[in-house]
């Protein structure tokens, strides 16, 4: 049996082959389709109280209704989002959401309780508590709205051209 | 040679400095990002926030979005304070290239008006260099990062060497730009450097690195700057390694500080030693003094064009207190404008089907101008190291207190009653106005605090960013203005530090250093 200093030196003279390309078929990772959670299934409702997520369902109706090649907002999941969201959110706007709510919940989302939505806009906004939530319920239903994967959907089928918004994502880099 | 950063300040530096043969050793705080491998194309409404973001992640960076949250720097990691009734934003990336990863890439000279403000209108301190000191780098500058845009011959805009934008404008723009001449006011087109690549990761480092001359060392958060008590100059920087926390001290012969204008400032302030206790080059009494910035009117008007619409924008030229003295209010303020966009839904006061109706017949019709606007330096607005707050590597934080002043308001309303005329006169109605200021360092301008001078007693630096105090010693980015017009800062730090890094050369040549 060879010395390890003397097995070392014979590997030393006969270098290690180079390595071999691989053939592209072994090379080659399958590309594997996936989906997200959220398109896969509905979100745990967990925020919000049931009488105030029926009042922000009815808001969302009233704010994003569906149209020709356009969902609504609640076709867009967009109460449940919002549930996630602002349950995530600073406790100022979850103040503001949910103390907007259960005045909906009481008052009922009709045409008059929602008149502070025909303001026009100032910088300042509304010195109101319940106005400043309705600016913002509207800001947010109808981004939340835009940006659902239900109206790239409708957009793409109204214009032939793939409707799906896309974008570079910047990964985590350590 | 050690430089810390690898931004505009640093990265020119590096560059500057390898091609004339110095060895450097650059120090950046964050991860090298590789734009192709670190980035993929995803579609947006797979995005778990919808692209509205993590809500709370970044409560001072309004430029963060759910895409590129991983590029600015942690709020948590890198903490500051600031007094309860004036928050300050600020914005930080930490990777290599800083923030030229995500500047806007406007790309202006300064003008004598500023380098030589206060014999324009007695307030604040003359620069102690002139545009015709600062010129030729400039002009070397300019093709390097390929600016594009069209020169005007106006003594407020200076001239540059700059690829000639001659595109035609559309009609609204037109029609904008004959209103702005009836008031007397000039326009230009937008000038910046070409292509999203346009940062010190793409143009100044591959060279510098090819040179041999640069070792780039990444993850490097540094603590302070030694000093040699005998000699009293800069002996070399102390660091940290953002994983491992390992502590490391690297020797230099001089050190070049570009870690972006604040972080620049709390390296200094925390450089403390017997001989130098109030912070490295603080004999003036000025470091951490000075801060200002650029401040915003994001949408200061925000219009419905009248027909034929188009698309396009450009650049107001400053005109107040220009050729005349304004009444109340010191110095200038600039626009950006541009149209084509639709007007943000908070603009409609409908909802429901009435609110889409007006969102279709808005598509394409907004015009908008934003109010970038000259903040006046003072002494009162200030960093300081708040001993009791420490980022994540125990390095002591800032604490920063920056106010608007009463010239700063001033100016802010009448960008917005001058902005009103410009629209009106072009026939566009005017869907919204204001006058509110973004906070302090939301512009990501933020400037000054390591202010150079002709006068060692009023500032901490020479005109050639090198320290009074310290003779091996130079700082070359933004902390180092002294004012900064409303002009986007980019340009003239990689054009000091250019100039700076050409004069460190020399000096070591001929012994001096």
């Amino acid at each position: 049996m060879a010395s390890p200093a003397a097995a070392a030196a014979a590997q030393a003279a006969t270098p290690p082959p180079a390595p071999q390309a691989a053939s592209p078929a072994t090379e080659q990772f399958p590309a594997l389709k996936v989906t997200a959670a959220d398109a896969a299934t509905d979100g745990v409702i967990y925020f919000f109280s049931s009488e105030q997520f029926l009042a922000l369902t009815r808001l969302c109706e009233a704010i994003a209704p569906a149209g020709a090649n356009r969902p609504s907002a609640v076709d867009a999941d967009v109460p449940a989002f919002l549930d996630f969201f602002i349950g995530q959110s600073p406790a100022a706007t979850k103040a503001l959401y949910r103390d907007g709510l259960d005045r909906l919940v009481r008052d009922g989302v009709a045409g008059a309780s929602l008149s502070a939505l025909k303001d026009s806009w100032s910088c300042a906004g509304p010195a109101d508590a319940f106005a400043r939530f309705l600016q913002q319920a509207k800001n947010d239903i109808l981004q939340a709205t835009m940006n659902s994967r239900e109206w790239a959907a409708a957009q793409g089928r109204a214009s032939r051209r793939d409707g799906m918004p896309t974008g570079y994502f910047w990964r985590h880099v350590d | 040679m050690v430089i810390i950063g690898s931004g505009a300040g640093g990265g020119m530096a590096a560059h500057t400095l390898t091609r004339l043969g110095v060895k450097c050793l650059m120090l950046e705080a964050g991860p090298l990002f590789d734009f192709q491998k670190d980035r993929s194309l995803v579609n947006l409404p797979d995005l778990p926030y919808r692209g509205f973001g993590q809500p709370g992640r970044f409560p001072h960076v309004v430029q963060a979005s759910e895409l590129d949250a991983e590029a600015w720097a942690d709020e948590q990691q890198n903490p500051y304070t600031y007094p309860k009734d004036a928050p300050y934003y600020w914005v930080r990336i930490r990777m290599v290239g800083g923030k030229t990863m995500r500047w806007g890439r406007a790309s202006w000279r300064l003008s004598d008006l500023e380098f030589a403000c206060k014999d324009h209108d007695g307030e604040g301190e003359n620069w102690p260099i002139r545009l015709a000191d600062l010129a030729p780098y400039y002009d070397r500058a300019e093709p390097m990062f390929n600016v594009t845009g069209r020169n005007e011959g106006l003594r407020q805009l200076p001239d540059g060497k700059i690829l000639v934008d001659d595109s035609a404008d559309s009609a609204p723009v037109r029609r904008f730009i004959d209103s702005c001449k009836k008031l007397g006011v000039p326009t230009t087109k937008p000038r910046r450097a070409t292509g999203t690549l346009a940062s010190s990761t793409n143009v100044l480092l591959p060279g510098a690195i090819e040179t041999g001359n640069l070792q780039l060392v990444t993850n490097a958060v540094v603590r302070d700057i030694t000093v040699d008590p005998n000699t009293g100059r800069a002996s070399g920087v102390r660091f940290v390694d953002r994983h491992s926390k390992r502590d490391y001290h690297v020797k230099a012969r001089t050190v070049i500080v570009s870690a972006s204008a604040l972080e620049s400032c709390r390296i200094l302030l925390n450089s403390t030693s017997p001989r130098y206790p109030k912070g490295l080059g603080n004999s003036s009494g000025t470091l951490g003094r000075y801060l200002f910035d650029q401040f915003y009117v994001k949408n200061t008007v925000m219009c419905e064009m009248n027909s034929p619409r188009g698309r396009g924008g450009g650049y107001v030229v400053r005109f107040r207190n220009v050729d005349k003295r304004e009444k109340n209010f010191l110095r200038g303020y600039t626009y950006d404008f541009g149209c084509g966009g639709t007007p943000p839904a908070r603009y409609i006061p409908h909802y429901g089907e009435a609110l889409y109706k007006e969102l279709d017949r808005l598509r394409g019709a907004s015009f908008s101008m934003t109010t970038m606007g000259e903040v006046l330096p003072k002494y009162e607005n200030h960093v300081r190291i708040n001993k009791d707050v420490k980022d994540a590597w125990g390095i002591p934080a800032l604490h920063i207190e920056h106010k608007y002043g009463a010239n700063e308001h001033a100016m802010a309303k009448d960008a917005m009653e001058m902005a009103e005329a410009m629209c009106t006169g072009a026939g566009f109605t005017i869907l919204g106005r204001h006058a509110q200021m973004v906070p302090p360092g939301e512009s990501i301008h933020e400037l000054g605090t390591v202010r150079m001078g002709a006068d060692p007693k009023k500032s901490v630096l020479n005109g050639y960013n090198q320290s009074h105090d310290v003779k091996n010693l130079f700082v070359v980015d933004g902390s180092s203005f002294p004012s900064g017009g409303a002009q986007n800062p980019t340009l003239t730090i990689l054009a000091l530090s250019m100039r700076a890094s050409e004069y460190l050369a020399d000096q070591m040549k001929k012994g001096a250093l």
